[in-house]
């Protein structure tokens, strides 16, 4: 328990570490980009931005400069009280009119008008380009630009375009320094039009702020009171230059890309956070199991296997783990049937040798006394003693054969010429038993082994087969093939089976079902075999067992050297 | 540095007011064709022959030669030469050579203009020196509607007839598919006389015929403005059902030119009823021009199908090389106007039998229709004709143009219709 606790905290620590190596530097990046985002914003929206005011507010200054200029140039022609009076046209003389007409050629001046000297509205040039009645409209737009008056911009009316009145006064030296006032009509859609350059870029739409709260767009367009400006610049008293932050940067789609960028990484530190979680849970689960296995093998359970994990981080882990078990218990296994075997030899060997010399010392004495006796019933007894002393050397033979069992004497032969050796010498209990004894064999099958061992494992397991067979028509089948890399001989009967109760005990020595068995068959058999580095397995069910023999396949010495 | 700038600026306007003063412009015309005699009816003739108005220039002057030629080729007309000068479109020049075409070289009418406001000048300065001034090219209504000089007579359509069709063809085409509700009209025009009475005539056309419409906007980009981008972004910036759009010349190739880029022409309907169909811009813009603009002009170099009509712009091919706006038949008009004045009233009439028979002209044009020729009103001393309006569709017949105006809605002036001005 407190291992696991330890290494839920391991695990807990290398989640935290993992994320923080994973997720600072993301951070870092993050908070990094945005705020160079921001700077990059700043920069543009702002930089150069008062550089291009100023060079707009200038633009503004030099366009009422120059028509001022021209106001100048018409002062100095327009020397006459004649002509600022309410028919002065008609006064006006050719070259005059010229001069005029030169001066509203250009696109952003409509016209010229004359006031007197209370700046009443006398006329215009050319003719229907102002009136009294725009005059007027306009009284309450005034502004004051240097040393001239700036009035307007009139009205928006879907009509016409709005005009500004740019209105000076002259002094007319030739008439006793007489004072009129003479006006540009100027066109406002120029003056709108002259903060377009702070748009071009897309960041910002500039508008025009003018006298009576009023706010045009650079195409002359009327704003709606109550929008929201970002910045505003004066021009003039009561003119400005109003700038609206276009969303390009603040909002959609840019600013979305902010927001979707800062998800991401959230989303990104989110989707680390579950995975290196669950990696942690199915790395605890999966440990949990190897230790709880690993526990059990401690705790001396080595028959349990280790569950495997296959397709897990673990798979290798728990796999080598289930070897050692496996291995362990094998080591431990063989450890104890030697010793068994051993005691159990010593045991026999003792016992072989106390009882054998008697044994032989009756048998000698009951062959001699048999050989004299002429008395056929004491003969027939005489026989008895000497068959059952037999039988009694068998038994102690069988002992000594499992307890110290002959080294094999390993040679090459060809394994159907051995198995219909066996078929011939158990032919006679077969057929009294009415069995059948079938070999299934290639001609060319070889098998590394000693044959004698083989031909006593045969005999036994056939005759163990005839013998649980209780009724008439055993079939047994002597079948061997060569597998991938064993060489198998499997001796199948078609019995009632091995009860599994007794299958787990079967290769016990002493272990038997017979009343008159020794319970060494089997286990001589597994000895045997062992001895030839064979391995003995049973299947058995209600139909039938088999017994299956395993021999790894010795190369021969002639493919070797090929 | 900038003052210093500016000073000498005036410095230099002020040498040149100086030079205009004592050098008036020399009468000597740049260019004179016709009759070379000393009996020669002469007519002096202003229009643009640089800058971005110099086609209307030049294309007036081959019209005004096409004229000569079948003059000289018709008994009954008298010797006539015409003077042409190049106005560029500035009312201070137009104005100091129309009078010095009168008072050097004894010219007994005017003609030509292109620019409203110029002309308003000219026929002022025509109405002072007592000469006939023969509008071809300048559409304001403002000369005719009312009119205010005698001496005035124009030979083309003026913006108040074209605004009457325009109106007629938005009650037929437009309106049936607004399902009762009034139509949404943008209005774009150069700032200047000229963009103000279309839009004057246009509104009143449109009250007069009862369409019900509502006004989104107007905008008043300056003459030969260069960068239309604003507008075009303001214009798209509110729902619309038509854009009308009164430029002319260099200025609409622009317009549309900028346009193209942008998704103007989806956002709503677009028409020029007095203008756009001129042949010269549909073969500047050639592929650029879109299809389905519903534009109008003064002539149509592919309507009407008749022999005068093919005749004349085969001339004018066959000595340009190209084919020719409308200011080409313009020019013609007015020419061929004054020789049938001469020859019906004679060459030494006096001033009252000329207007008089100016009054009660009838003339036929390249862009009558087969059974109709364009008669002066003698109210308003306005040439009535026929306006057809067209739409914009791919056909290379006539290159460089690749799209010419088909599906044509033609319009009738009022002699044969007293209920209005214009019937269909």
């Amino acid at each position: 328990m407190s291992t696991n606790t330890q290494y839920k905290r391991l695990s807990n620590r290398y989640l935290v570490l993992s994320l923080v190596v994973a997720l600072v530097p993301l951070f870092i990046f993050t908070s990094l980009y945005d705020r160079y985002f921001d700077q990059l914003v700043s920069k543009i929206t702002d930089g150069r931005l008062n550089t291009q005011v100023a060079a707009v507010q200038n633009e503004f200054r030099v366009h009422l400069r120059e028509r001022l200029y021209q106001l100048d140039v018409l002062a100095d022609e327009l020397d006459s009280s004649e002509i600022f009076q309410k028919d002065g046209k008609h006064n006006l003389p050719d070259a005059l009119q010229a001069l005029l007409r030169l001066q509203t050629d250009p696109n952003n001046v409509y016209g010229i008008a004359f006031f007197d000297a209370s700046k009443r509205f006398l006329w215009s040039f050319p003719e229907h380009s102002y009136s009294e009645k725009r005059y007027l409209a306009v009284q309450t737009y005034q502004t004051q630009f240097e040393q001239a008056d700036l009035l307007g911009p009139e009205y928006f009316s879907f009509e016409r375009p709005a005009s500004v009145l740019l209105m000076k006064p002259i002094t007319r030296l030739s008439e006793n320094n007489t004072v009129s006032y003479l006006g540009l009509i100027l066109r406002f859609n120029s003056l709108a039009a002259i903060p377009k350059s702070l748009g071009t870029d897309g960041i910002f739409t500039p508008y025009i702020g003018v006298p009576g709260d009023r706010v045009f767009d650079i195409v002359g367009q009327p704003i709606q009171d109550g929008e929201h400006y970002d910045q505003s610049f004066n021009l003039y008293p009561n003119w400005s230059i109003k700038l609206k932050q276009n969303e390009v940067l603040t909002a959609a789609p840019s600013a979305t890309l902010r927001y979707w960028l800062i998800g991401l990484v959230l989303l990104t530190a989110a989707c680390l956070m579950i995975i290196h979680w669950f990696i942690s849970k199915r790395l605890n689960r999966q440990v949990d199991t190897l230790i709880e296995g690993i526990e059990r093998v401690a705790s001396g359970d080595l028959k349990s296997p280790v569950p495997p994990q296959p397709g897990t981080e673990v798979e290798r882990l728990t796999f080598a783990i289930e070897k050692m078990r496996s291995q362990l218990n094998q080591v431990i296994q063989s450890n104890v049937e030697m010793e068994r075997r051993a005691s159990l030899g010593n045991l026999a060997a003792g016992l072989a040798h106390d009882i054998r010399n008697p044994l032989n010392i009756v048998g000698i004495t009951t062959k001699a006394l048999l050989k004299r006796e002429h008395n056929d019933e004491n003969k027939e007894m005489l026989s008895m003693v000497v068959e059952e002393l037999g039988r009694v050397n068998g038994v102690i033979d069988n002992l000594l054969n499992f307890a110290r069992p002959t080294p094999p004497k390993q040679e090459m032969f060809l394994l159907v010429k051995e198995l219909h050796l066996v078929a011939n010498l158990l032919n006679a209990t077969v057929h009294k038993h009415k069995a059948s004894l079938t070999i299934e064999c290639e001609e060319t099958l070889e098998l590394f082994a000693d044959p004698s061992h083989l031909h006593q494992v045969l005999i036994n397991l056939v005759l163990n087969a005839i013998q649980s067979f209780n009724g008439i028509g055993c079939d047994v089948t002597i079948r061997a093939q060569r597998e991938t890399e064993h060489l198998v001989i499997k001796v199948t009967d078609n019995g009632p089976g091995i009860d599994p109760t007794h299958l787990e005990r079967i290769f016990e020595p002493f272990y038997t079902t017979k009343p008159t068995g020794t319970g060494l068959g089997l286990a001589i058999c597994q000895v045997l075999i062992q001895a030839n580095q064979g391995r003995i397995q049973i299947h058995s069910s209600p139909v039938g067992t088999t017994v299956v023999l395993q021999f790894p396949i010795h190369a021969k010495l002639d493919d070797t050297y090929e | 540095m900038q003052n210093k700038n500016i000073t000498l600026n005036l410095l230099a306007l002020k040498i040149y007011l100086l030079m205009l003063c004592f050098f008036p412009l020399s009468a000597s015309a740049e260019i004179r064709l016709g009759a070379n005699s000393d009996d020669a009816v002469k007519v002096g003739c202003l229009f643009p022959m640089t800058g971005r108005g110099g086609l209307y220039g030049h294309d007036s002057q081959i019209g005004i030669q096409i004229a000569l030629e079948k003059i000289a080729a018709t008994e009954r007309y008298p010797n006539i030469q015409v003077l042409i000068e190049d106005s560029r479109s500035k009312a201070s020049r137009a104005t100091r050579i129309a009078r010095a075409f009168v008072q050097e070289e004894g010219t007994r009418f005017l003609c030509g203009v292109v620019n409203s406001s110029v002309a308003l000048q000219v026929a002022q300065v025509a109405a002072q020196e007592e000469v006939f001034f023969i509008g071809t090219d300048h559409a304001s209504s403002r000369l005719t509607e009312p009119l205010a000089n005698p001496f005035y007579f124009r030979v083309s359509n003026n913006t108040k007839q074209s605004m009457l069709a325009g109106a007629n063809y938005i009650k037929e085409h437009l309106l049936p598919k607004k399902d009762g509700h009034p139509i949404r009209i943008s209005y774009i025009a150069p700032d200047y006389e000229y963009g103000y009475s279309v839009w004057q005539d246009f509104t009143g056309a449109l009250d007069e015929l009862q369409v019900p419409y509502q006004i989104v906007t107007t905008l008043w980009p300056r003459l030969f403005e260069p960068n239309y981008s604003p507008f075009i972004r303001a214009l798209m910036e509110q729902p619309t059902d038509l854009i009308v759009n009164s430029m002319w010349g260099g200025d609409l190739v622009a317009f549309i030119q900028q346009a193209q880029n942008t998704p103007l022409f989806n956002h709503s309907a677009f028409a020029n009823f007095d203008t756009g169909g001129n042949y010269e811009v549909l073969a500047a813009l050639g592929d650029d021009m879109p299809n389905g603009l519903i534009m109008s002009s003064r002539h149509h170099t592919n309507w009407p199908n008749t022999e005068l009509n093919h005749w004349f712009v085969n001339r004018f091919k066959s000595i340009s090389g190209r084919y020719p706006s409308y200011a080409a038949e313009g020019a013609y008009s007015g020419i061929m106007a004054i020789a049938e004045t001469l020859a019906i009233a004679g060459k030494s009439a006096d001033n009252p039998a000329i207007q008089k028979t100016l009054e009660q002209l009838v003339l036929h044009l390249p862009e009558d229709p087969i059974g109709y020729s364009s008669f002066m009103d003698e109210q308003t001393h306005q040439l009535q004709q026929v306006i057809t309006i067209g739409v914009t569709q791919p056909d290379p017949s006539q290159p460089p143009a690749m799209k010419l105006l088909s599906d044509w809605s033609v319009y009738y002036p009022s002699r044969f219709s007293p209920r209005s001005n214009i019937e269909h």
